[in-house]
């Protein structure tokens, strides 16, 4: 556009006449003021003049993006990582520079070397891992959720609850094993052997030479030798092959036995085939002769020298099998074969009640302290698990699985223990100081104080029903017979059913009862004046009564 | 805010003085290896040393800038004082555009023109300030003395600029800001159409329009 083309010319040249000029002072003082402002930078914030939702909408994207980079870098670095630790459960082990024992807690990096004893580790009610003797395992963690385990040599057990992704794997020189959700052995026989039982869920082994990969089912057992050799285990019953081999293993399983039980299989062991009322009293005594040769002091000086020694007394005893474990005065927990040799003693105990025996379960011995709470020793009388508890246990628990375990505190609260995961499942305030020893049948618990006797379901802990009783009980009071429960009071016997509680039949009895066994169907006791009466179960109708020899009541003393 | 020329020191006024003979000897390496002086440096050429500049509070930042203050600061007051502010006001406009021209410096591209740049940022700020000061109804319209009669003599003799003032601000808007631009900003038709987003024909026809109605009322007072 040319500029001829304005038309008011003049008016333009009159307007250019009317120009202010800014003065020189002005013009400085201005300067000065903007040179001023540009050192404090007062300029006008724009941030502030901003829409509150503009400022709502830039700050929820600031924060978005902070999340994205904090989550990202966590994943990658793993800057903000939480410290992995173990808790040691049970047993003892060896670190490079100090020893574990119970109640230690491992971190991530260390190096665990067992020796004679295993160790039993576990985090966070996830991870539970039983490192098997003469083995070394290193823990690794890089992460809180992803860890690895690597077993350098040796044996381990690994249960693994955590369901959702690939977080935990073990490595062994020549494998590695993704786990989803499960219980497994791994045992190192060398560099180039491995095997791997599993024992429920899932298995993603690889083969780190080849990188082979294969999938592991339930109760399949893999050994590895440079290539992959799987087979199904055939024994479907209890034992697994890995277990069985290690002899010192405590899952190692046995028929389940309640120590009352464990009583009646020492007696049936004695006894014939053939039961026949005649020779039973004879036999039964035959047995109590040996015990009491044994266990008891009978006052033949002779036997007592061989076992115990003078002056320390039996505090309890239980047989099982073909063998006897006794604990003494003393704090000490001894084993003898029947035929009287002995076979082991364990000074690892502690005090323990005159009321509570030790409990064999399992090829355990679960004996219940009143200062150190609950042990439990191997049949070799190596100390293999300890559970400390705040209350002395005066009476003899009860042993539900291997994880599960039933006490009585000194308070009066009945407990049910969940070993594995150390969590009370329930507890139960029965008002009560004194006991007597409880049994447990078909998610029933009975148990009887001095003037009351409850039922109580196991899984729960709820009592069913309870009764007043007005009668003196013995020692051992309470009996399962098929649905009923026998409570032997000192003069009297009572049957009631054990669903509704109700009295079925009530016996009494001349003579204090000393101890009564419930064999096949019937129910023997042995009086204080040498009476053995046999009654039928559940009628309690009288077939016979015979006076015993006088060692009988050596044996019930 | 307001300062008079009555209230300046003479210390001031000395050291002003000293600081634009200093401005004056001061040479740069541009244009090849030549020095020239600032004074013959383009506006162009000043905002692209500046950009180099990341000192903000060096001697040789504030030299440039100065030099560009001195060359337009006049003529931002007189348009702002045309398009209807008082000295005051005239003034923190004046500051806040060198201001930004500092803030927005980076902005600046390096084949584009700097006055139709800068001017976009002053006429953005007037009219920000006007429209505020509007709204609060500080802006007075000054009255056109009627005693005095327009002819070209006069208007030399007493510069009544007031008159221009009152005339303009009863013209639309449109065609005020192009004579404004025109006549204040020294701008051309091509430049004030890249300030205003316009064709220069539209600039062309407004701004004959508005010298023609600046004229009307001209004819009108006298």
């Amino acid at each position: 556009m040319k500029e001829n083309y304005i038309k008011y010319p003049e008016i333009e040249k009159l307007l250019k006449k009317t120009k202010f000029e800014l003065g020189e002072a002005d013009k400085v003082y201005l300067f000065n003021n903007i040179k001023e402002s540009l050192r404090k930078k007062t300029v006008k914030n724009v941030t502030f003049s901003l829409h509150p939702l503009k400022i709502f909408a830039y700050a929820s994207v600031f924060i978005v993006v902070i999340s994205v980079f904090v989550i990202l870098f966590n994943y990658t670095v793993g800057v903000f990582k939480k410290e992995v630790s173990f808790e040691v459960v049970a047993g003892k082990a060896f670190t490079s520079s100090k020893e574990i024992r119970l109640g230690d807690t491992l971190k991530s990096g260390s190096k665990i070397f067992t020796r004679e004893n295993p160790l039993e580790i576990k985090y966070e009610g996830q991870y539970f891992v039983r490192i098997f003797e003469n083995t070394e395992l290193n823990l690794i963690s890089r992460r809180p959720d992803r860890i690895v385990f690597e077993l350098m040599s040796g044996k381990a057990f690994f249960d693994i609850s955590r369901q959702e992704k690939y977080e935990c794997i073990v490595v062994t020189p020549s494998l590695e094993i993704l786990i989803k959700g499960t219980s497994f052995y791994v045992e190192v026989k060398s560099f180039e052997e491995t095997k791997v039982e599993l024992i429920k869920g899932n298995l993603i082994i690889r083969e780190k030479k080849n990188k082979e990969t294969i999938e592991l089912k339930e109760k399949e057992f893999l050994t590895y030798r440079g290539k992959f050799e799987k087979e199904v285990i055939t024994n479907q019953d209890t034992s697994t092959i890995l277990e069985k081999k290690a002899l010192s293993s405590p899952f190692k399983k046995s028929s389940v036995l309640s120590n009352n039980v464990e009583i009646q299989k020492g007696i049936e062991n004695y006894s014939s085939k053939k039961f026949e009322d005649t020779s039973e009293i004879k036999k039964l005594i035959k047995l109590g002769e040996a015990k009491v040769k044994i266990v008891l002091d009978d006052g033949t000086l002779i036997t007592r020298k061989e076992i115990i020694p003078q002056g320390i007394n039996i505090i309890n005893y239980t047989v099982a099998g073909d063998e006897i474990y006794i604990i003494t005065e003393n704090e000490r927990l001894l084993a003898y074969s029947l035929n009287g040799n002995k076979l082991w003693e364990n000074s690892d105990m502690g005090k323990v009640s005159y009321t509570s025996k030790p409990v064999v379960y399992q090829d355990l011995i679960y004996i219940a302290t009143v200062d150190n709470g609950i042990k439990i020793f191997d049949k070799k009388g190596r100390l293999v698990n300890s559970i400390n508890l705040e209350d002395s246990i005066v009476i003899t628990p009860w042993i539900l699985d291997k994880n599960s375990i039933i006490f009585v505190t000194e308070k009066g609260e009945l407990v049910y223990l969940d070993i594995k995961n150390r969590i009370f499942r329930w507890k139960l305030d029965l008002k009560s100081s004194l006991f007597y020893p409880f049994v447990v049948d078909k998610n029933l618990l009975f148990i009887t104080t001095p003037y009351k006797l409850y039922c109580i379901t196991v899984d729960i802990g709820n009592i069913l029903w309870q009764k007043e009783i007005n009668q003196k009980l013995t020692s051992e009071p309470l009996m399962v017979y098929r649905d009923y429960l026998i409570l032997i009071g000192i003069g009297e016997i009572s049957i009631y059913t054990q669903n509704t509680g109700e009295l079925y039949k009530t016996t009494n009895v001349s003579g204090n009862i000393l101890r009564a066994v419930v064999e096949k169907e019937k129910l023997i006791i042995f009086t204080e004046n040498e009476k053995i009466i046999c009654y039928s179960l559940p009628d309690l109708v009288k077939i016979y009564e015979k006076t015993a020899d006088e060692k009988i009541n050596l044996y019930f003393k | 805010m307001r300062i008079k020329t009555n209230i300046l020191t003479r210390d001031l006024r000395k050291k002003f003085f000293l600081v634009i003979m200093f401005r004056q000897k001061i040479y740069l390496p541009i244009k090849g290896n030549k020095k020239v002086k600032i004074s013959q440096l383009s506006d162009e050429e000043l905002i692209h040393n500046l950009q180099k500049i990341m000192n903000k509070n060096s001697s040789e930042f504030e030299i440039l800038y100065e030099e560009l203050f001195q060359r337009y600061s006049s003529q931002v007051y007189s348009l702002c004082r045309y398009y209807g502010l008082q000295h005051d006001d005239s003034c923190d406009v004046l500051q806040e555009t060198f201001i930004k021209l500092v803030n927005f410096i980076k902005s600046f591209r390096e084949n584009s023109l700097f006055k139709p740049w800068f001017f976009k940022i002053v006429l953005n700020l007037v009219r920000n300030k006007y429209n505020d000061l509007k709204k609060h109804n500080f802006i007075s319209i000054e009255e056109i003395p009627s005693t005095t009669p327009f002819n070209e003599e006069n208007f030399d003799k007493f510069h009544n600029r007031e008159v221009i003032i009152g005339i303009l601000n009863r013209i639309p808007r449109e065609f005020k800001e192009v004579i404004l631009l025109r006549i204040y900003g020294e701008m051309k038709i091509d430049e004030i159409a890249s300030v205003l987003n316009i064709s220069a024909r539209q600039v062309y026809n407004r701004l004959n329009k508005g010298y023609e109605l600046v004229r009307k009322f001209l004819e009108k007072e006298e």
